[in-house]
């Protein structure tokens, strides 16, 4: 099973326990889960797995379709509810992967931009799309500068710096409080 | 083995004895051959053989002295094991969020691990043998070895 699909488990197992999701199991802190919720969850679920079967096919269109598919799908009502965000955000950092493998650094970035949107704190997602975002740029300026556009290229190459090293700060920030026993 | 998984592997160990305790104690209460002799089963006889001579009844599965101790006590030792039973389920709704919260932890700063060493790579990527690179590589090194004293190796991504 995939890292993704233990994530939505292990966040649908601890929701049916009816227990409220705290900071250790979602970074998304302290609060119940509805109905619709579990539900949006659920085919969140449904869907990631869908992705990584026509991912195993070698279908990337469809790996990417069924994904679409969930950011399109209707949300709980409450668009503030983190869990839902957060499984947004993470779908798109996903599409936006699929996207990088096909070398379509647009398409990654506006996919990128889209899940930034759903992760303004710092969290391990936020931190995740700035990673990609930061390969993005780096893919962009290596072709900028294969094409001979120089200062184009070093725009693009300062953007990736730039994205990857708030990723660094975001990531290192979150393992050293998932860590507090293993010193200051 | 690291700290946290020996953390996690104690209150296994003590989910199942709590879990044992749970159900040696309930079964008096229901039980009309008499409640004293049947609390007794719930602690480990075999292995502490002095402990069950003192009445094991009268220890709670959180260490708590309870009131059954007294020998001329009529339903007293029913009573005492509900209440041991109740003390043994909270503590075991305690603990098992504990482990949930360890284990989450780890993942969680396993991913955040990952992460960040795939964004230090493409740093050095672009910044081959500069400053930069050996400070931020020593920042993924830093943080690998916190994730692996508190949760032992992440698996693969």
């Amino acid at each position: 099973m995939s890292a993704r699909l233990r994530f939505f488990a292990f966040a649908l197992t601890l929701a049916a326990c009816s227990r409220p999701f705290d900071s250790a199991r979602s970074d998304a802190g302290e609060h119940a889960i509805d109905g619709p919720t579990m539900a949006f969850l659920s085919m969140a679920r449904a869907r990631h797995h869908e992705a990584n079967v026509r991912d195993a096919q070698g279908d990337i269109p469809g790996a990417i379709g069924a994904l679409e598919a969930l950011i399109a799908a209707p949300r709980p009502a409450d668009p503030t509810v983190p869990e839902v965000r957060e499984v947004l955000a993470d779908t798109c950092a996903r599409i936006a992967e699929f996207e990088l493998g096909r070398n379509r650094d647009t398409a990654a970035l506006a996919r990128l931009d889209e899940g930034l949107a759903f992760a303004d704190a710092p969290t391990f997602f936020r931190g995740h799309l700035l990673e990609l975002q930061g390969i993005a740029f780096e893919m962009r300026a290596n072709a900028l500068a294969d094409a001979g556009q120089r200062e184009n290229a070093s725009a693009a190459r300062e953007q990736a710096l730039d994205r990857l090293r708030q990723a660094v700060s975001i990531q290192e920030r979150i393992v050293r409080e998932r860590t507090p026993e293993a010193g200051p | 083995m690291n700290q946290r998984a020996r953390s996690i592997c104690v209150h296994i160990a003590f989910l199942s004895l709590v879990s044992i305790a749970c159900g040696g104690a309930m079964a008096p209460a229901a039980s009309p051959a008499g409640a004293p002799a049947a609390v007794t089963e719930s602690s480990a006889a075999p292995a502490a053989p002095a402990m069950q001579a003192e009445d094991s009844a009268s220890v709670s599965p959180s260490g708590a002295a309870s009131k059954s101790a007294t020998p001329q006590a009529g339903a007293a030792p029913v009573d005492s094991a509900r209440a041991d039973a109740q003390r043994a389920l909270a503590d075991f709704g305690g603990t098992e969020t504990a482990v949930f919260a360890s284990l989450g932890d780890c993942v969680a700063a396993c991913r955040a691990l990952s992460s960040l060493e795939t964004a230090a790579t493409h740093i050095c990527q672009m910044e081959q043998g500069s400053d930069e690179c050996a400070r931020v590589l020593q920042r993924a090194s830093a943080a690998r070895s916190r994730v692996e004293v508190a949760c032992g190796r992440c698996p693969a991504r």
